[in-house]
């Protein structure tokens, strides 16, 4: 099956992640729908327990017991021999540890994390992690490897590759641990790269830094980027579409612009009102959303954000959980308000 | 000591001159073989009522300064002044310490985080209340009206008192943490990052609060963060550190316009704005911020410093009041057009 460039690299049809505990079901992801495009960079915004990061964890099948995916698929469209995109997989029917989800995961659907000190093995050298991460998915020497991981480091813009690829992760700087850290998630040219909050523990500069290397890297590779993050900032800053999460579901989903100048969902709306800008003049009151994010033993009823909206239909919101529902070009909101 | 002086219009806290430095210690016998200079030479003065924001990257001294404020830990050199509820203007280093812990009645301190800052094992009545017993309310039903007041003070219903922590969210813990800052009415109140464990929807009920709270009770704040937009919200004026040294300090409006120091408007350009229509060239510095132990020559921001000219690599700049309530620590903050924020 061929496929052009507008058709999804990722398809999440009503994805459903739940863990099952003692005191209750947890559902952490509860019906996702998501569509990221090739070379595109969708942004996964929300607080935290919205499930960004257990989406993110699905999809490349490394749910922490006790979760499971208990419904719904994760179309991901494979390349083929010569790079063009082929058919489609559904690596929710795929096992955690099967061959194929094997030699998707790392090569084909990269991941970087938030925090690079604990992705890190401590006691192996930078190096050799790299290296193996080449050597899992590619037949080649090790000395080649080797030359592979150096490039890598380079690319990243680490200074000295060759001394730094004979060290440890702690002896390096947080900004360089994630510079080596893209370095590796990067090495087997993923056509997906998953960064899940890959700037929060990074200072400011560091962050600028960090934030214009993938941008480079994703214009010269042209992989697709899903970017989770809570800083509404960073989201603005690179992404093509954003999706909004709250309590496990997606509550809108449009290109950039549309979501920070025509928010439709109550929440996006609230959200946006509620930060604080540097642009705004300093000690002018802020708006913000009441109540907080509900425990998620205790889910509410109907549209999760029912009991925090400030456009909340009695009898209708905390009764029937509404579904995401095309508005525009490329805009789907989950809001009675808009049926 | 006896007080300095008395002058009713003297600042609430005055800092001078501050350093502290930590040894590092190597080898079996633990000999001291050099120092990090977590702060090296800090100015700065706080009036009654105002906030003062003090932002800078991780490292840069910014909770060591509010540390050594607090007294929690002993500065290496230079004064504190604090101006007391009495009016006397007193040195901190010279107390007595039955005098500084009555000095220390009038300033608290806000944590980061909620969920480490309050004892589990504490209902919100023993929370709020021990520092009311600690200071000689013995009276049980004085004081549970007393926590009663404080709770409602802060957003949060008094009948939860006999509720334990962890039956609250980020945010409500969080004001539970300020009624028991405010519990002893003080004047001075060190917040160190009170909102960046917070969701963003909850941050703004917080801010909300600190702002509500200043204006009843006159509160001063010494608001560490390293979020810029927050400070920006918050403070009256904001100072800028960077490896234990002050860089910049101004009005906060003026500062966000017309920064003159290069590394303050590097940190301004760095923070991605909400709006994508904004997307701008940033100001990407290179490198890594210096290490404190080894600091490089001259301007401690030289070897990142877009502008940097042969005098940076030499000499330490003076921190020089450029314009009036206007510091800042830069050879050619008088030469450079910097850009802010509009």
């Amino acid at each position: 099956m061929g496929a052009d460039a507008r058709s999804p690299l990722l398809s999440v049809r009503n994805l459903k992640t739940y863990f099952a505990q003692d005191e209750g079901t947890v559902k952490a992801v509860d019906g996702v729908n998501l569509d990221l495009y090739p070379g595109a960079t969708l942004g996964i915004v929300g607080e935290s327990g919205c499930g960004k990061s257990v989406t993110a964890r699905s999809i490349l099948r490394i749910v922490d017991r006790p979760g499971r995916i208990v419904d719904g698929e994760i179309q991901f469209r494979r390349p083929t021999a010569d790079g063009a995109p082929g058919a489609t997989i559904d690596l929710a029917r795929l096992a955690p540890n099967s061959p194929e989800m094997r030699s998707i995961r790392g090569a084909e659907i990269a991941l970087i994390f938030q925090e690079p000190m604990s992705s890190f093995s401590p006691v192996h050298t930078v190096g050799n992690q790299i290296m193996e991460v080449i050597q899992l998915h590619q037949r080649i020497s090790r000395g080649d490897a080797r030359d592979r991981a150096i490039d890598m480091l380079k690319r990243v813009g680490v200074s000295s590759p060759e001394e730094r690829i004979g060290q440890l992760s702690n002896q390096l700087s947080g900004g360089l641990r994630q510079r080596a850290m893209i370095a590796m998630a990067l090495s087997c040219h993923p056509t997906l790269l998953i960064a899940d909050e890959p700037t929060t523990a990074l200072d400011v500069t560091t962050q600028t830094q960090i934030l214009e290397l993938m941008r480079r890297l994703q214009e010269e590779d042209g992989m697709a980027i899903m970017l989770i993050t809570h800083d509404l900032g960073v989201v603005a800053e690179m992404a093509t579409d954003v999706a909004v999460m709250y309590l496990g579901r997606v509550v809108e989903q449009a290109p950039v612009d549309a979501i920070f100048h025509a928010p439709r969902h109550p929440y996006t709306r609230a959200l946006l009102r509620s930060i604080p800008r540097m642009r705004a003049r300093s000690r002018d009151r802020l708006t913000p959303i009441a109540g907080a994010v509900p425990h998620p033993y205790d889910r509410p009823t109907g549209c999760p954000f029912h009991p925090r909206c400030a456009d909340f239909i009695a009898g209708r919101c905390d009764r029937e959980a509404p579904s995401l529902k095309p508005v525009g070009d490329r805009h789907a909101v989950s809001c009675f308000l808009y049926e | 000591m006896s007080p300095v002086s008395v002058v009713s219009q003297a600042p609430l806290l005055r800092v001078a001159g501050l350093q502290k430095f930590f040894p590092i210690r190597k080898g079996f016998l633990r000999r001291t073989v050099g120092h990090v200079r977590a702060v090296d030479g800090v100015n700065f003065h706080i009036d009654e009522g105002e906030t003062l924001g003090l932002v800078g990257e991780s490292g840069c001294g910014k909770t060591t300064t509010a540390r050594c404020i607090l007294r929690a830990i002993e500065p290496t050199g230079g004064e504190i002044f604090m101006r007391r509820g009495d009016g006397a203007v007193v040195e901190m280093g010279g107390l007595r310490p039955a005098e500084l812990r009555a000095l220390r009645r009038e300033m608290q301190m806000i944590f980061q985080d909620p969920f480490t800052s309050l004892n589990p094992r504490m209902t919100l009545l023993d929370l709020v209340g021990e520092p009311l017993l600690v200071h000689g309310m013995k009276s049980r039903p004085e004081r549970e009206e007393r926590v009663a007041d404080l709770l409602r003070r802060v957003g949060l219903r008094p009948e939860y008192m006999r509720r334990f922590p962890h039956a609250f969210s980020g945010g409500e813990r969080q004001r539970i943490g300020i009624a028991r800052a405010l519990a002893l009415q003080p004047r001075l109140v060190v917040a160190d990052e009170p909102v960046s464990a917070l969701d963003v929807s909850v941050q703004a009920q917080i801010l909300n609060l600190l702002f509500d709270l200043q204006a009843d009770f006159r509160l001063t704040y010494l608001f560490v963060a390293h979020d810029l937009s927050v400070v920006r919200y918050i403070s009256n004026r904001v100072a800028v550190m960077y490896v234990g040294r002050m860089v910049e300090l101004a009005e906060t409006e003026e500062l966000f316009k017309t920064p003159k120091h290069p590394y303050t408007a590097a940190l301004l350009s760095a923070v991605p704005e909400p709006d994508p229509r904004t997307r701008s060239r940033r100001i990407v510095l290179q490198g890594e911020v210096a290490n404190p132990a080894a600091p490089p020559s001259g301007c401690y921001f030289h070897p990142r410093c877009p502008h940097a000219i042969d005098v940076c690599r030499k000499e330490t700049p003076a921190w020089l009041e450029i314009s009036r309530g206007h510091f800042v620590g830069c050879h050619r903050a008088r030469e450079l057009q910097l850009a802010g924020v509009e």
